[in-house]
């Protein structure tokens, strides 16, 4: 069995310190692009199981997204995925936030939802590499998949890994249903290049 | 020589096989590759120095500028994907031959491009060509489609197969129980089929099944259900359907099944049939139980002497 | 860490006590008793945030001079705190210069 991922307290502090700025700046993008107030809580640092990632997935799911991301190192490299989960929330509320035009039905709304990801995907990503001194570089969002079919997705043979590092970030409008949780996921291989990243931020304080 | 002179990199970017284009905050094109060009039949000419949308009014503009403002603001790539929008423009495929579609299908990125000082722009567009993945998927949905439609029919007749016939009935019987609706069940049988069978064959037995189930088909409504209930045996389910209005179309099925003939190496084979009909009455309250009461209705019909029909009554 | 960064922003030579709360309620707390002339304070925390403490302050007419420290740099959230009374808002990470500027210019240093 391979080395039990681990971060220390003050790296978990550390990361922690660093997902909020980037937390913050996702924030803002999303404020900036839909014009309301982006109402945020104190993300979440964790190790999650297989289960752990079907149960805060598939509860309550209406859409979820899924985005890759990497440094360019390759697989020992920085990367992972980041996973959106949408909350019950009016679709046509947002599409007047976003400017859209046309009758909100299957295709236009997962184009809103991707749209979305997207935005906050690539701030958060971009603030906790520009933090790190890293780049990281991101692919096309895509749907994971509808309600009971998010859960279907993420079927025990489908997640074939034991833990990963886990970042969950909250986001809700203030004074509109819209809500979403951001799911940042990297695996065992990306941790000891982390962890030197993050001592290397401590050793400057 | 160490370095593509930037005349060279040019030419790349114009022998590329992907779309690239190059826009202003004002939606103003810089750059437009020959891939657009050819693609388009907007030569670069005609196009940088004029806003995109006044090139391509079809365009949806408000979108497009939120989408372009984006990246701008919040200096990220965007994205478009095919699944979402088939095309950002619409520009022919290039399958003049197997064809199947209308138009390319295209995913977009559009990506911030800095000056020195680290502000954004200009926006680049890249644009693939994605018709055949596209394609390709939209085959695969078709077979699924057809594999589960497969699984749900009989495949001599092509009617739907007893499993899912039966899973049909207990849909609607359901549906009726809940809004009330009349429902109407009618099973019928051919008669002597065993010596058609015995004296012409098991292949003009198959012939015969064939077309009965193919007459059944063109005598029903759209709203009927038919499947093949058993070996030589039919089910109708009738919905919004009294048994009066059943007995209309079970007379229909006799004359029609009646009036069909099969030549066979020379020979004329004949059929008739023999029909059962139940309704949803109050007592009913099972769909298995409107299935035995059209049986026992089938069953009078027989000893009555066949090519009839008759409707069940209780008791 | 964001203590250290804190401490570290902060001049050597500032000769203060410094508290430290982990959450909303024992900064308040900390309030309450008196240990926090200067205050800097988060908007995302546990238990209760940012707005809250500084809504509280206000109420209970608390004698405190509140710096927010934030992540959350949404222009409406720097509007939002300066109107609940904070003297100033910094953005997270912190710019040390920027520390400075404001304790000098508030005269604190």
């Amino acid at each position: 069995m391979n080395e039990p991922l681990q971060l220390s307290e003050d790296q978990c502090d550390c990361l922690q310190e660093i997902v909020n700025v980037a937390m913050g700046q996702a924030g803002d993008s999303l404020a900036r692009l839909l014009g309301v107030f982006v109402t945020l809580s104190v993300p979440k640092i964790g190790i999650l199981s297989p289960a752990d990632v079907r149960r805060l997935v598939g509860q309550g799911c209406v859409s979820a997204t899924r985005q890759a991301f990497q440094d360019g190192r390759g697989k020992d490299g920085l990367r992972g995925e980041a996973l959106i989960v949408f909350g019950d929330s009016s679709f046509r509320e947002l599409a007047d936030l976003l400017d859209y035009d046309e009758d909100m039905e299957g295709a236009a709304e997962h184009e809103l939802l991707l749209d979305i990801s997207n935005v906050l995907n690539g701030a958060c990503l971009t603030g906790i590499a520009d933090q790190l001194g890293e780049e990281l570089f991101y692919s096309a969002p895509s749907i994971l998949g509808e309600g009971k079919r998010v859960a279907a997705t993420l079927e025990q043979d489908r997640l074939q890994w034991e833990r990963a590092l886990s970042v969950q970030i909250n986001y809700r409008l203030e004074n509109r249903s819209f809500h979403c949780d951001l799911l940042l996921l990297m695996p065992d291989s990306a941790i000891s290049l982390l962890a030197g990243k993050l001592d290397q931020q401590l050793e400057d304080l | 020589m160490t370095e593509l002179s930037e005349a060279a990199l040019r030419d790349l970017v114009d022998r590329l096989d992907t779309g690239v284009f190059v826009l202003n905050r004002e939606l103003e094109v810089l750059f437009w590759n020959n891939f657009m060009a050819a693609n388009s039949g907007m030569p670069a000419i005609e196009i940088v120095g004029h806003r995109l949308t006044e090139r391509f009014p079809e365009l949806p503009e408000r979108w497009l500028r939120k989408k372009v403002e984006t990246v701008f603001v919040l200096r990220n790539r965007s994205f478009t994907a095919w699944e979402q929008r088939p095309y950002l423009l619409r520009f022919h495929h290039n399958r003049p031959v197997t064809g199947g579609v209308e138009h390319m299908y295209q995913n977009c990125t559009f990506s911030p491009c800095r000056n020195a000082e680290g502000e954004v722009e200009t926006v680049v567009v890249t644009l693939q060509d994605v018709t055949d993945l596209a394609m390709a998927h939209r085959a695969l949905e078709l077979a699924k489609e057809q594999l589960a439609q497969s699984s749900r029919l009989d495949g001599l007749t092509g009617l739907f197969n007893r499993g899912y016939w039966e899973h049909c009935l207990a849909g609607e019987f359901k549906r009726s129980l809940r809004s009330g609706a009349p429902l109407a069940l009618i099973i019928f049988d051919l008669d002597h089929f065993k010596v058609i069978n015995d004296t012409f064959g098991h292949l003009a037995g198959d012939e015969v099944l064939r077309g009965v189930g193919e007459r059944l088909r063109a005598i029903l409504r759209e709203t009927d259900i038919a499947g093949r209930y058993g070996g030589e045996e039919f089910g109708v389910i009738a919905t919004d359907c009294e048994v009066a209005g059943a007995c209309v179309l079970a007379e229909r099925i006799r004359a029609g099944m009646e009036a069909l003939s099969f030549a066979y190496e020379g020979q004329a084979i004949r059929v008739t049939v023999s029909l059962g009909i139940a309704g949803n009455d109050p007592a009913v309250d099972d769909y298995q139980k409107l299935i035995a009461g059209a049986d026992d209705a089938l069953y009078r019909s027989k000893r009555e002497g066949r090519n009839r029909f008759t409707a069940y009554h209780s008791g | 860490m964001a203590r250290k960064q804190l401490r570290k922003a902060l001049p050597a030579s500032w000769e203060v006590d410094v508290s430290f709360a982990t959450n909303g309620r024992e900064g308040l707390q900390a309030i309450r008793e008196g240990r926090g002339e200067v205050v800097f304070l988060d908007l995302t925390m546990p238990e209760m945030d940012g707005y809250e403490v500084l809504q509280k302050i206000r109420e209970e007419g608390l004698k405190c001079f509140v710096i927010v420290i934030s992540a959350d740099i949404q222009p409406e959230a720097h509007t939002r705190v300066m109107k609940e009374g904070a003297a100033a808002f910094i953005k997270k990470p912190i710019n040390g210069e920027k520390l400075m500027e404001v304790l000098r210019g508030y005269g604190l240093i």
